[in-house]
């Protein structure tokens, strides 16, 4: 009892954020994976994201933070909302017979991951690494925004050409402004495309990726 | 700060929750879900280690990791709207587009 | 935060000179994947410009980046021969004869699968400019990925190539086959760029750098001087095996391969077979041989380095690759395996390790451009009218309809087979020997094991010889659907597979040169540039 009481006392504020965030994130992500809904899903990714933000706050990454709550839960997870919502997805059934055998042996590779990322951690000694006097100033944008444009410049370009990709990639897989044999079809047999209506029933959730 | 294993061992923990989910879920979306909170448990291990080394390599990582995952979103939703269309409404015109 | 004289004239008189400096080495070291990125939207350009019609153009204007980008990463061989390895950018990119040469196979393999994509698009109806420039985008990453100094710049050029991969998969956007081929391809490399993303930043936090000099360097030093560490470091080096054997569709790690290869459009398959494999490999010999080459072999007793595991890989791909080949029936999907079984040679150099082990791994990889193009590209003239042409009883009496493109093909199956007198008979021939050539007891029983696969590779190969010339044709099948480009392609191939096999010496130089810097020097790590490294490096716990 006494080394309870010893140890509470020995907690600070910091200690309570970062064990109130922590168990946040680690309840929002599980709920990620326990939700049937892909809506709620995606609603418990943005709770994971906002606590992972506070704990960036916590390691004095306040850029980082910022960008995560603007960027990653506020724009990337509310395009997965949006196409959720556009598709009306609904919740999936509770079989679990994706990539077949596959499982047996990803469930516990997975475990046995986590175990030996546990150890690995908890064993390596890793706390002997204290603080760099340098973090205080290493999260700021100023920094980060000079580092961007000098030393980081490639991975900087690399990433404007990769999102040229996707805006080009996201169009060809997903468009039909200039669908080619809409046009093609168009053009050799008019009007004798008499489209049916989509079923409401058989959604996305009974795509088989298997 | 706090010693730097809580952090780590944080990030394991939601590392391991999707990579299971991933091979658990069967909808395409909540898939890329989980693969976001891969992606997401190795940035809380950079910026851990980015703060502690007073390094901010690191974080340049997770700033260019959030890019991939915002081209990667495009794509994958591209994707599961392709496919969607495909399975549906292989002849779907603008009208059902709007009605969905 | 305040930085002391912050002003305008301080900025301008410290950031120009230094822009000006980034210019030149910019253009000194990276100007082929400039060339490539402003052909890629040069292409778009075109696409949306040009009619529904005229969508070809935008090849053409690809076809032209390509060969300019080649032409570009030839002039640096040649001009700056002498001074390589440069590293430049910070440190984020280097240039030597390993990446040259990969630069040089990624722009081929982009023209090529644009010469061999014109008609099949045609004939799929679906021909549109973007499909070009994905090629292009896929391109400039599959030339950024040999240059990786760090493992930043490694990653987000693997993203680069990936990403567009997988759109060019599902392209066939009506063909259900080809939306599920893309989903799945996209699904598991997602998975697996997030296991590489978390071994790099568990790595990465036992190293303090992400720098590969570094990790060269500081991984071994946190170990002995923590002997704990050895866990973390363990963790984080299995999940980037893992990770890069997704990427090189090693077995266990291959699932995606067979359907995303068999539900691609077949130029895309190629181009994955070939690009995306020869890419993955530079990115696998960067991580491993060059960041993490210290940590081979036990740095601590009683745990073993990444080489058991790269053998055991390398065991199981090239067995389970051509135990699954034998009982395909679609042309597309035993290519599919036998790629698998391929990835387990090329692993092979990795695992011996040695001068003559990295020549037979760039050697291979070399040779098996040339004879997987010319096997896709005969596959591709099979794909005309309604007929789909990717099962292997589709080469039926091909002997008599096409005796060349029978003959050729017949090439490619032995090369693929590593039947001498052909190209991959001295590819596998070098693979084999450097095993040998380490006198390792498990080592040269690897390469046993490697002999047995070669024989049971024959089989299958010489399934599709005797449907070409013993098995009759089914009267009136339309005539192949070639083009100009495709010809081209086959013709060139078979050449280079005989010549190469006949007479090896200048590729075996090539790569011979290509492989030099990966050898293990005797004695501590030789410094690439040992002023690069002074910073937060082999940080003493």
């Amino acid at each position: 009892m006494d080394t309870i009481t010893s140890y509470l006392s020995s907690l600070t504020a910091e200690h309570y954020f970062f064990f109130l965030f922590a168990i946040v994130a680690i309840a929002s992500s599980l709920e990620v994976v326990m939700q049937r809904s892909p809506l709620y899903s995606a609603i418990a990714l943005v709770f994971t994201m906002a606590s992972l933000a506070a704990n960036f706050v916590l390691l004095k990454a306040q850029f980082l933070a910022a960008i995560q709550i603007i960027v990653y839960a506020g724009a990337i997870i509310v395009l997965f909302v949006f196409v959720i919502m556009l598709l009306n997805v609904r919740a999936e059934e509770s079989r679990l017979d994706r990539f077949g055998a596959l499982r047996f042996i990803a469930v516990p590779s997975a475990l046995v991951l986590f175990l030996g990322a546990f150890a690995a951690i908890r064993f390596s000694n890793l706390d002997t690494l204290s603080p760099s006097p340098a973090s205080a100033a290493a999260g700021t944008t100023e920094r980060i925004a000079e580092l961007m444009f000098t030393k980081y410049l490639l991975p900087f370009e690399a990433a404007s050409v990769l999102i040229m990709m996707a805006i080009v990639g996201a169009l060809v897989l997903a468009s039909r402004a200039r669908d080619v044999e809409a046009e093609m079809a168009a053009i050799e047999a008019p009007a004798e495309s008499e489209a049916p209506l989509p079923e409401p029933e058989d959604r996305l959730e009974e795509v088989e990726v298997s | 700060m706090l010693p730097i294993t809580n952090f780590i061992l944080l990030s394991a923990v939601i590392f391991s929750i999707g990579a299971v989910g991933v091979f658990f879920k069967r909808n395409i979306i909540t898939i890329l879900l989980c693969i976001e909170l891969m992606l997401n448990a190795a940035n809380l291990a950079f910026v851990a280690f980015a703060s502690y080394f007073g390094d901010s390599t690191g974080q340049l990582f997770v700033f260019i990791v959030m890019t991939v995952a915002a081209a990667e979103a495009a794509v994958g939703l591209g994707l599961v709207i392709a496919i969607f269309r495909n399975r549906e409404t292989l002849n779907v015109d603008e009208a059902n587009i709007l009605k969905l | 935060m305040t930085v002391e004289g912050t002003g305008l004239a301080v900025f301008v008189s410290t950031a120009v000179p230094s822009a000006v400096d980034l210019l030149a080495e910019v253009r000194d070291l990276a100007m082929p994947e400039i060339i490539v990125s402003v052909f890629a939207c040069l292409a778009l350009l075109v696409a949306a410009g040009a009619g529904p019609r005229h969508q070809r153009l935008a090849g053409w204007a690809s076809l032209g980046g390509t060969a300019l980008g080649l032409v570009s990463v030839v002039s640096i061989w040649i001009a700056q021969g002498r001074t390589l390895p440069r590293i430049g950018l910070a440190g984020m990119y280097v240039v030597d004869e390993f990446a040259l040469l990969f630069k040089g196979i990624a722009v081929v393999a982009a023209a090529v699968t644009i010469a061999i994509s014109m008609r099949f698009l045609t004939e799929e109806r679906t021909e549109r400019g973007e499909y070009y420039a994905l090629v292009l985008f896929a391109t400039v990453g599959m030339m950024l990925v040999p240059s990786g100094a760090d493992l930043l710049s490694l990653f987000i050029a693997l993203e680069l190539m990936s990403l567009s991969v997988y759109v060019l998969v599902g392209y066939l956007r009506g063909d259900g086959r080809s939306n599920e081929a893309a989903m799945k391809y996209f699904l598991l490399g997602a998975f697996s760029s997030g296991v590489l993303l978390y071994g790099m930043s568990l790595v990465y936090g036992v190293a303090g750098s992400t720098r590969l000099v570094d990790l060269a360097v500081a991984l071994p030093q946190a170990i002995s001087a923590n002997g704990d560490l050895v866990l973390l470091v363990g963790v984080g080096v299995a999940l980037l095996v893992a990770g890069l054997a997704f990427k090189v569709a090693a077995a266990p790690f291959h699932v995606w391969a067979p359907d995303a290869y068999e539900g691609a459009p077949t130029p895309v398959t190629a181009f994955m077979s070939v690009g995306v494999k020869a890419a993955s490999f530079a990115l696998l010999v960067r991580i491993l041989v060059d960041g993490l080459g210290p940590l081979r072999a036990a740095v601590e007793s009683g745990w073993p380095g990444w080489d058991l595991s790269v053998g055991v890989l390398a065991a199981v791909a090239m067995t389970w690759g051509n135990l699954a080949a034998l009982t395909q029936k679609n042309a597309k999907r035993l290519l599919a395996y036998s790629a698998v079984a391929h990835s387990g040679y090329a692993l092979l150099g990795v695992v011996a390790g040695n001068r003559m082990g990295y020549t037979g791994l760039v050697l291979y990889i070399v040779v098996y451009v040339a004879m997987n193009f010319g096997a896709f590209a005969v596959l591709i003239a099979l794909r005309r009218g309604t007929i789909a042409g990717d099962g292997i009883e589709d080469f039926r009496g091909l002997a008599a309809r096409a005796p060349g493109m029978a003959a050729l093909m017949t090439v490619f199956m032995l090369g693929l087979g590593g039947i001498p007198p052909t190209a991959g008979f001295v590819g596998k021939f070098y693979l084999f020997a450097a095993l040998v050539e380490t006198g390792d007891r498990w080592l040269v029983a690897l390469a046993a094991l490697a002999l047995v696969n070669t024989a049971i590779s024959a089989y299958y190969y010489l399934l599709f010889v005797k449907a070409m010339y013993a098995d009759a044709d089914e009267a009136g099948a339309p005539a192949l659907a070639t083009s100009p480009g495709l010809l081209a392609v086959v013709v060139v191939s078979g050449v280079l597979t005989l010549a190469v096999g006949v007479y090896p010496q200048p590729v075996i130089a090539v790569s011979g040169a290509a492989a030099e810097r990966l050898e293990p020097a005797p004695g501590p790590k030789p410094t690439r540039n040992s002023a690069e490294r002074a910073a937060p490096g082999g940080r003493a716990r």
